[in-house]
């Protein structure tokens, strides 16, 4: 057949080979780089800075209002200062009257159970009796007697009483047949 | 100059050519604007979010006292108001807001005559003596007034004192009370004790 004869080829031209990469100079990667991650690395700043702001616009409104609320009530507070000492003292006194008038009786409670345990013979030369806390009294009997008897039943006596504590005869002595002795203790507040 | 010969083709070229940098420059501009704008952008704002939020905290805890401490002032005039105005003069009097001794006296030779016991003598420790003050101060100290009480009389009597002084119009605590029965004479009863006053 005469070439004339023959269709006209068609010619492709079609590289299949993977084109070599170009390199990119570095302000190009950069670019490149700026407005791919970039830009949603900067939007991404932008919210959390607007939110931010947003949320700082939130707590000074927020900071501003408690204050406004502050000055209000404290003029208030401020011009009952005088009523707010008196209620002060007030309490103060009651609290000290409470107090002192529980505790006013342990003396005579004492005197009489002291006395009540004391044997007919047993005479008081003195006697003491000191605060030690609010809970106990501390004392300290000088007495005399004939009958060295009646000595042990009041020592008896005395350590027998659940309140007494620290029951002790502290010194004995005679004196023209009498028995001068010293007894101390503590008595708890029932 | 030859251009191969730069600055650019000597040092920088051969780092861009790197595989490794190559594969991680997008990451590592990355983590550095992130860095960057953490540092200079977030950061401040955060700094004063964290600031307001602990003025927020303290100045809400400052208002919620102040809030009660109106309810509790506002109560606690309320009660004072209705406490009868007898029972304010008689505490008042049992605790005034100077030593005043000598009504302190008074009610201790009161109560001895009460309980028909002779006072032998009473003795009182230095205090410091002070004008009354108009304005009443907040939190006023106690102040204390020491003193020993000296009687003589029977056993019933001296007891009976003891009584009497509880309902004096001083308010008295006792600290020691000692007996002493000396030969040939009454019963001694001296007394320890110390009156109340508040330090305006």
């Amino acid at each position: 057949m005469p070439d004339s004869a023959q269709p006209s080829k068609l010619r492709i031209d079609l590289n299949l080979l993977h084109p070599r990469e170009i390199e990119a100079k570095l302000p190009e990667k950069f670019l490149k780089w700026l407005i791919t991650y970039g830009r949603f690395i900067v939007i991404l700043v932008e919210v959390v800075v607007v939110g931010a702001f947003l949320t700082r616009f939130k707590y000074d409104a927020d900071l501003d209002n408690l204050k406004v609320r502050i000055k209000q009530d404290l003029p208030y507070v401020e011009g009952q200062s005088t009523d707010e000492a008196l209620i002060n003292q007030t309490q103060t006194k009651l609290a000290l009257l409470d107090k002192a008038y529980l505790n006013s009786d342990k003396w005579q409670e004492s005197i009489i159970e002291l006395s009540s345990q004391t044997p007919g013979s047993v005479q008081f030369i003195g006697l003491l009796l000191e605060e030690k806390d609010e809970q106990t009294i501390n004392f300290k009997i000088s007495a005399s007697t004939l009958s060295n008897t009646d000595l042990g039943i009041f020592l008896n006596s005395l350590r027998s009483q659940e309140n007494l504590r620290d029951i002790n005869l502290a010194n004995i002595s005679f004196d023209n047949e009498q028995i001068v002795f010293t007894i101390t203790g503590a008595r708890l507040k029932t | 100059m030859n251009p191969k010969a730069s600055r650019y083709y000597t040092y920088i070229r051969p780092i861009l050519r790197n595989k490794f940098a190559k594969t991680y420059s997008s990451l590592i501009f990355s983590l550095i604007t992130i860095f960057v704008f953490s540092f200079y952008a977030i950061r401040p704002t955060v700094t004063t979010i964290l600031s307001l939020q602990k003025s927020i905290t303290e100045q809400t805890s400052i208002q919620t006292k102040l809030q009660q401490k109106v309810s509790n002032l506002s109560q606690g005039k309320l009660n004072y108001e209705n406490i009868d105005p007898q029972v304010k003069t008689k505490v008042n009097n049992l605790i005034p807001d100077n030593p005043d001794l000598a009504r302190l006296v008074n009610s201790l030779n009161y109560a001895a005559d009460q309980a028909e016991a002779s006072v032998a003598g009473i003795q009182i420790q230095a205090v410091e003596l002070e004008d009354k003050k108009n304005q009443l101060t907040r939190d006023a100290p106690l102040g204390q007034v020491e003193f020993t009480l000296n009687t003589q009389g029977s056993f019933p009597t001296l007891m009976k004192l003891l009584t009497k002084l509880k309902r004096t119009d001083r308010l008295f605590t006792i600290s020691s009370v000692n007996f002493a029965q000396p030969p040939d004479s009454g019963l001694i009863m001296s007394i320890n004790g110390k009156a109340y006053f508040v330090k305006n």
